[in-house]
């Protein structure tokens, strides 16, 4: 089933590339042009904000985003709630997310101006505030059907992690302190909110790093070769709970102050587009209708 | 921290409003930026109905009424007012576009082709505020007071030339200009112009002359233009010159045709004149017999007070007046040469008879001469076919003679005209044609002619002497010691006159026995003298003939 809805995915992925693709190779610079100019392009007639491709950008752009609503629905209604695990929901919440907005982008034909404007933004805010959610949401350790770890699962996730490296390697007091100094918790713990940025630091560019700290560490203890990868992949999950546990408050805090961002631009997007619709109808614009 | 993404929430929704922005997918360009605002939407689109049907031209009302009456640029655009000319695209968005240089346009998509000269001007030059003809057009601008709309239309012009040309001709004309003028050269007045429509139809030459040649300017205008009406052209005379200085009458269109002005055969018809002309009279060109007036300059023919009673009026007398002035009694009207009348010449001194009444009266008469021929001897129209033999003759060589009028040949000359003649024709004379002594000659002078004189006529002057001249020396050739006319071989000889008289048995001897054939080069001949007559000459001792 999994493989199902990425197989599904994937070639939404891919033929969301295609469309943009053809898009923007087959309007010969149109979207490059000047606003004064464009209207004298030959796409323009097709691919104006209310032209018969444009139009229909923003129409199935449109409805992409409200399909992904249902992502918020799985979420509270009861009925649904046992339909479909929440991370595939999610999957699907996001590349509506992604492929919504940017072909909503080509709608506005990149004129941003009036009204409709606050929608285009709000839509912006909430993609991009959906990246970082997302990168939230996976920093937050859960199970495998979703639901969140508490914080003493967590921690006997990580004394467990600590007592099969002691069993294995051996590690002493002094290599576990080594492992907390490059791991940065202090320094997450410490920095209340902005502490995700240095999470983010450390678990973005301290990577490249950590795998050399981590080499060395392992030629020090004359690790043998056939229990590296081992000692690797258990020192680096150590490190990652143990920044997990330092992330934790700040990531629950933080996630609450996300929805305080997504859900308003998302409501705010969706009310302006529903009058815009509204309006672009009452003037006539019903597309292919 | 909720209070300051709760403030940072509502500015970012407030704030465009605060900003301006509107439910408008874009500002409206600078020309229609008095539309603008929600409130005004309706005022261009029709709720339902994305085409912009009426909004449009229901502000534009001057396109409007172009356009229902299908006249103008518009008038086949079938198409939405918002395909060519968008807004929305903000305030300095031209909505008139031009393609291309705008002047490159076709201007005959606007029902008004622009040719020749106009094909230079620029749009401004017609499409000016000043030219404007429509009050439509400029009703409808002063509904928009502080916008250039009289500066920009192309509306409110008319096809009328004297829109953008000041009628130079004063209202003296139509103001439908195309017929005479053309955009390639206006002051060319051209071909264009059916002068068909003009109360004098053009034709012949006319067709050909320059214009100003009949249109003299108005004297009192400036700058100078022709005049175009009022022309007198119900006679020929204001514009040509009576160069008959009234010798005629006006009418000149009674000899002369606008084709040819100088042709005019085709034109006159001669028999309304006083001297109708038939017969060759009718090819002869005008000025054989109107000849032009020496003094005047270009020579103008004379056409009153010809004198045509006579033919010599105009026909030189060749005759020199021998035959008077009643030419018509030989000569026709329709050949002067030939068919000349039957001429009774019994009427004359010199009647006509027999083979002269059948002869070309030039054989006698000769033109060159202009003076009748001398009749008195037939030598003055005949040659002397004799070359002059018989002009010592008593009578002179009288041809009458011999010859008469009822032909040269055969002569009157007979035997008995003959035996007055120094030779009288007798014995077997008589019956010798005469061509068998009268035979061609060459005179002295080299003249062939058949010989009929002789200085001194004598028989070998005809015969040959087949004697050798044997007898030259004793009779001096005269044959007729021996022969006679009648015959020639019956002999008048008589031997008993010669050296050698016959007698006895010599008168029984033949001749050639004595007279004997000889040979010489010429060819036989007898020898009869000298004859050797001694007896031994001829006989033997014995008395036998040797």
């Amino acid at each position: 089933m999994k493989l199902l809805h990425s197989i599904i995915l994937v070639c939404a992925a891919i033929a969301l590339v295609v469309a943009v693709w053809w898009i923007v190779l087959g309007t010969d610079g149109y979207y490059g042009l000047s606003l004064l100019d464009r209207p004298h392009h030959d796409v323009h007639k097709e691919f104006k904000p209310g032209g018969i491709v444009g139009h229909g950008l923003g129409i199935v752009g449109s409805a992409m985003i409200l399909l992904l609503l249902t992502y918020s629905l799985r979420k509270r209604i009861k009925v649904v709630r046992r339909i479909g695990k929440l991370s595939t929901w999610l999957n699907y919440h996001i590349f509506l997310g992604v492929a919504g907005p940017i072909l909503v982008t080509f709608h506005t034909a990149f004129k941003f101006g009036g009204l409709v404007s606050i929608a285009y933004w709000s839509m912006v805010a909430v993609a991009l505030s959906g990246f970082i959610g997302r990168y939230i949401y996976v920093k937050i350790p859960r199970r495998i059907s979703g639901t969140e770890l508490t914080m003493d699962e967590i921690e006997k996730h990580q004394n467990d992690l600590t007592r099969q490296m002691i069993d294995e390697f051996s590690l002493t007091a002094e290599q576990f302190k080594y492992l907390e100094t490059i791991s940065a918790v202090d320094k997450i713990k410490t920095r209340g909110l902005f502490g995700i940025f240095t999470f983010f630091f450390y678990d973005t560019v301290g990577r490249f790093t950590l795998r050399a700290k981590l080499s060395k560490l392992g030629k020090e203890m004359n690790i043998d070769r056939s229990k590296v990868h081992t000692f690797y992949k258990l020192t680096l999950m150590r490190i990652r709970s143990a920044r997990q546990i330092a992330f934790w408050n700040s990531a629950q805090k933080l996630f609450h102050y996300w929805h305080v961002i997504h859900r308003p631009f998302a409501y705010t997007m969706i009310v302006i587009m529903v009058i815009h619709t509204t309006l672009a109808i009452t003037f006539g614009y019903t597309w292919i209708w | 921290m909720m209070k300051l993404f709760r403030f940072i929430y509502m500015l970012s929704i407030c704030a465009p409003h605060f900003l301006g922005a509107q439910f408008s997918p874009g500002a409206l360009s600078k020309y229609h930026d008095f539309l603008e605002g929600t409130s005004n939407c309706t005022q261009c689109h029709e709720l339902g109905n994305k085409a912009l049907s009426n909004g449009c031209v229901d502000c534009h009302s001057p396109l409007k009424t172009r356009i229902e009456s299908k006249t103008g640029f518009h008038a086949d655009k079938d198409k939405n007012c918002g395909e060519c000319h968008s807004d929305h695209n903000g305030l300095d968005f031209e909505m008139v576009y031009w393609p291309k240089d705008i002047n490159d346009f076709d201007h005959s998509e606007t029902g008004y082709k622009l040719s020749g000269k106009h094909l230079e001007l620029k749009c401004n030059q017609c499409h000016a505020d000043s030219l404007i003809v429509g009050d439509n057009i400029r009703e409808w601008a002063k509904k928009y007071p502080d916008k250039p709309t009289l500066d920009r239309t192309f509306l409110g012009l008319n096809k009328t030339c004297n829109v953008c040309h000041s009628d130079i001709h004063k209202k003296e004309v139509s103001d439908d200009c195309e017929s005479c003028h053309n955009t390639s050269d206006w002051k060319r007045v051209v071909k264009e112009f059916d002068h068909n429509k003009a109360k004098y139809t053009l034709t012949g030459k006319h067709i050909e002359i320059e214009c100003a040649k009949c249109h003299k300017p108005h004297t009192d205008w400036t700058p100078s233009v022709m005049q175009l009406t009022g022309l007198q052209y119900e006679s020929c005379i204001p514009c040509h010159n009576d160069t008959h200085k009234e010798e005629v009458s006006d009418d000149c269109k009674s000899c002369h045709n606008t084709q040819d002005w100088k042709n005019v055969r085709e034109s006159f018809d001669h028999t309304k004149a006083k001297y109708s002309l038939i017969g060759s009279h009718l090819n002869v060109s005008c000025e054989k017999c109107h000849k032009p007036y020496v003094e005047q300059v270009p020579p103008v023919l004379q056409l009153s007070g010809m004198k045509f009673d006579l033919c010599t009026s105009c026909h030189e007398d060749i005759h020199k007046g021998t035959f008077g002035q009643t030419c018509e009694s030989c000569h026709t009207i329709q050949k002067w040469k030939e068919n000349l009348k039957p001429f009774d010449h019994k009427k004359t001194k010199y009647p006509l008879e027999w083979k002269h009444s059948n002869i070309l009266c030039n054989k006698c008469h000769d033109v060159k001469q202009g003076k009748l021929p001398e009749y008195d001897t037939c030598l003055k129209c005949h040659k002397d076919e004799h070359n002059g033999q018989f002009i010592n003759r008593n009578d002179g060589g009288d041809c009458a003679y011999c010859h008469s009028v009822y032909g040269y040949k055969p002569t009157i000359f007979n035997v008995t005209k003959h035996n007055k003649a120094r030779l009288p024709l007798d014995g077997a004379h008589l019956a010798v044609p005469c061509i068998f002594c009268h035979k061609p000659y060459e005179s002295i002078s080299g003249v062939t002619s058949t010989q009929f004189i002789w200085d001194d006529p004598k028989c070998e002057t005809c015969h040959t002497d087949i004697h050798r001249n044997q007898f030259r020396p004793r009779y001096n050739n005269s044959c007729d010691n021996c022969h006679g006319p009648i015959s020639f071989n019956k002999l008048v000889f008589d031997h008993q006159k010669s050296e050698f008289p016959l007698d006895g048995k010599h008168k029984k001897v033949s001749c050639n026995k004595c007279h004997e054939n000889e040979n010489d080069i010429a060819g036989q001949f007898t020898r009869y003298i000298p004859v050797q007559h001694r007896c031994q000459d001829c006989h033997t001792f014995t008395g036998q003939i040797r």
